[in-house]
């Protein structure tokens, strides 16, 4: 089911009325609607997929009990094992089967021998790669001693399968995430009308934004030889607005959702685009999935610690898997390993700390050394994006050069009308998210002072204008990975 | 938690009516057809693609004919071609009981034509995803049906609603920038679009001139019938006359088959002013509507 859908429309409110009024005194019952909704939401897609996630939950439920009473290091080792396997062996099945064995042939054919093995239909389930995550974080941290393993079966499939943020995340902790389906919720107005605001802001990032981004972006991606070099350089613009408007405002959306059961899910995105440098960049962007690397990849193989070449290669470890876990194609890997490129001279140079405060606190403008650093930190991002969002390396490079020619210094193509309207309300969306760089959301305080006839005007009008910008209807980028 | 409610509840009942304001409005004064999906049944029609829809203005017809019950009832080139759904939908929005009415049917090669492997398959027919497949129901206002089964684009509806008027006798008025650098960039453009997307892709096809047939045997049993053919360009006739050479001749014979009047424009085409070469703009003299009516009326002495 899509947040965008009618379906979820239908879905939401017969779901909330269950939650509060009918199952609120009854956190078991209340647990367990979570978990019947949630696999409604999943199952709406492709119900045969559920057993994944089912498999999954038992698998990390009975390898945490296992775990609690087990001491010897074989076994539990043992045990983690098990998860890890289990959990990442379906992951590795469903979305890298194929890439491995195309790569195992071209190997093949590069030594003169030809192999004929046919690749697999394999659909990729949604959202495989974020509750694999979830799910491997807690069997990590009861094998880590870090907290008990849960007994509860239903409350954890419910911290598995929470359909606010199954399929696109936030990747959930178990250590924050899964006490919150242990203890009462109660009803919080402003905490709702919180989550609202949120979801409105996320729907309007999504729908109005990355929806209209993504028809420029497809539209020069797709026909890349026949634009000019500073069309090509608008087209990955307008897929940096796409997937960041895309892949934030499902985050905003989950998150508000959150807020409306009553739930705390951690923060995605912190304006990745105003940043200073990569590294900060990379603490502001997908931040549930960068400080999961960080915390189970990137520390347990010595972090920043030990020689050069160690660092070296821990920084590009981190960097080109977390490419690999967006998707099987080369062109992922490259846009891991460029990241890899850019971040690690301000890791050598003891300088990737640096800018860990936000952006002109306090202030309308930035000053110009860091408007110039947003800048060449964007430019560097929007070179990286070209990898992502092409088809193969080579696409990519002759994407490249492409803007890199000389038609990149004549007036870029409008394709019609309506791309200025975009760019327009583009414009506008990014002064909003500089407005309110300093909250948790752009429009999280907006208005909150305002006499409420003119505070509902606002939400009136951004909802039209997500109304009229309906038709477009385009899943989630994320969804994919 | 009631507090909550309630105020949601009055949030969502001032946006339900906000957004069915929007929404309504924009079908109605933004989309190019909606209008002719809500008026009732009619007794006059003009029937044929957009080039009758801009080109034909019921108003005028009905003052110098006497009359006030001409329904200006054409679509496009994808929607409206001659076929079986178009016939169908003439059927629904015509009255039963008419007998004097006038049907004006304007053809051109396009819509007696088809792409696909066979002019001739049914099933390969544009139509089959148009609006008539969309919408049942053609006399309801508001047209739920077609609001639901064409909720898209309505920012598009939105930048439409500013230079594009559906009258209620159904014409289409269509005000775009009339300088003749405009003119000839739009001309050039359709007629490039016609080369690429039709010519080189369609067929003349002989079931949707038996459809044509069809039509005026069913109208005929309902008042006077007459063919015409709305002139285009120069260069959109020569494009014509390219892909099909014989049109006049072919619909002539029809016409003497079935024993109504025709008459095709194209040799006067050089009075008219076009909005792109192949709509007439409708704000000229000499103004072709009032050519068609004086032909009728000439036609009925």
């Amino acid at each position: 089911m899509l947040f965008n859908s009618l379906d979820f429309a239908i879905f939401l409110p017969i779901f909330f009325v269950l939650y509060w009024f009918v199952f609120s005194r009854n956190l078991r019952l209340q647990n367990l609607l979570i978990v019947i909704s949630s696999y409604i939401f999943y199952g709406w897609w492709d119900w045969r997929f559920l057993s994944l996630i089912v498999i999954s939950t038992l698998i990390d439920f009975f390898v945490g009990l296992s775990l609690k009473n087990e001491n010897s290091t074989k076994k539990r080792k043992f045990f983690l094992s098990l998860s890890i396997i289990g959990n990442l062996g379906m992951l590795g099945f469903f979305k890298y089967f194929n890439f491995f064995l195309d790569n195992f042939q071209s190997a093949f054919t590069l030594f003169g021998t030809q192999l004929n093995v046919n690749t697999l239909h394999i659909i990729l389930p949604v959202g495989i790669s974020f509750y694999t995550f979830q799910t491997l974080s807690y069997t990590i941290d009861v094998y880590r001693r870090k907290m008990p393993p849960s007994e509860d079966i239903i409350s954890f499939s419910a911290y598995v399968s929470f359909f606010p943020q199954l399929v696109a995340g936030p990747i959930e902790r178990a250590t924050h995430f899964l006490p919150q389906f242990l203890k009462e919720r109660k009803f919080n107005y402003s905490k709702a009308v919180d989550g609202m605001r949120q979801i409105l802001w996320g729907f309007f990032k999504k729908l109005v934004i990355a929806d209209s981004a993504a028809i420029y972006a497809n539209m020069i991606f797709n026909n890349s030889a026949d634009y000019s070099g500073s069309t090509l350089l608008l087209g990955v613009f307008f897929f940096a607005v796409q997937i960041y408007g895309d892949f934030s405002g499902y985050s905003d959306i989950a998150i508000g959702l959150g807020k409306l059961f009553g739930f705390d899910l951690m923060r995605n995105f912190a304006n990745p685009y105003f940043s200073r440098d990569i590294a900060e960049f990379w603490r502001r962007w997908h931040i549930s999935l960068s400080s999961w690397f960080r915390d189970y990849l990137y520390i347990p193989i010595g972090g920043n610690r030990g020689p050069i070449w160690k660092k070296i290669r821990n920084i590009f470890a981190i960097f080109v898997i977390s490419g690999f876990w967006h998707g099987a194609n080369w062109t992922f890997i490259v846009w891991g390993a460029l990241n890899a490129l850019f971040f690690l001279p301000l890791m050598l140079f003891k300088q990737n700390r640096k800018n860990l405060d936000v952006i002109a606190a306090g202030k309308m403008f930035p000053s110009f050394r860091e408007a110039m650093s947003i800048i060449v930190t964007f430019a560097l991002t929007l070179f990286a994006w070209i990898f992502f969002r092409s088809a193969s390396i080579g696409t990519a490079f002759a994407y490249i050069s492409g803007i890199f020619s000389t038609s990149f210094f004549s007036l870029p193509t409008l394709i019609n009308s309506e791309m200025l309207i975009t760019l327009f309300l583009t414009a506008i969306f990014i002064a909003i998210e500089w407005i309110g760089r300093e909250s948790k959301y752009a429009i999280e305080h907006v208005g909150l002072s305002w006499y409420r006839p003119v505070r509902w005007a606002f939400y009136y009008s951004i909802i039209l204008i997500i109304i009229l910008s309906l038709g477009k209807e385009q899943a989630f980028i994320y969804f994919q990975f | 938690m009631l507090i909550f409610f309630k105020k949601a509840l009055i949030f969502g009942l001032i946006l339900l009516v906000l957004a069915s304001g929007m929404i309504y409005y924009l079908f109605r004064y933004g989309d190019a057809f909606y209008a002719r999906f809500t008026s009732p049944k009619q007794t006059s029609l003009i029937l044929g693609n957009s080039r009758a829809a801009q080109g034909i203005r019921p108003e005028i017809l009905n003052e110098v004919l006497v009359r006030n019950d001409i329904y200006n009832f054409s679509f496009t080139i994808e929607d409206s071609p001659y076929g079986a759904k178009y016939l169908q939908a003439i059927k629904k929005k015509l009255q039963n009981n008419v007998n004097d009415g006038i049907f004006i049917l304007s053809v051109d090669p396009w819509s007696l034509s088809s792409g696909g492997s066979n002019p001739n398959d049914e099933n390969q027919f544009t139509e089959l995803k148009g609006l008539f497949s969309t919408v049942s129901s053609y006399n309801q206002n508001p047209n739920l049906e077609y609001i639901f089964n064409n909720f898209n684009e309505l920012i598009f509806r939105f930048r439409q609603s500013f230079y594009v008027h559906l009258h209620s006798d159904g014409w289409l008025e269509v005000n775009v920038g009339m300088e003749e650098t405009k003119i000839i960039k739009r001309a050039e453009k359709k007629v490039s679009e016609y080369k690429e997307k039709y010519s080189a892709k369609y067929h003349f096809s002989s079931v949707r001139l038996n459809y044509l047939r069809k039509t005026i045997q069913f109208l005929k049993k309902h008042g006077r019938v007459y063919l015409v053919r709305i002139p285009v360009s120069p260069q959109m006739l020569d494009l014509e006359n390219t892909y099909c050479p014989d049109f006049d001749e072919i619909i002539s014979k029809l016409a003497s088959d079935e024993n109504i009047p025709f008459k095709s424009w194209m040799d006067e085409n050089n009075k008219y002013l076009y909005t792109d070469g192949n709509h007439l703009y409708y704000n000229t003299k000499p103004d072709f509507t009032h050519d068609i009516g004086n032909w009728i009326k000439g036609l009925q002495k």
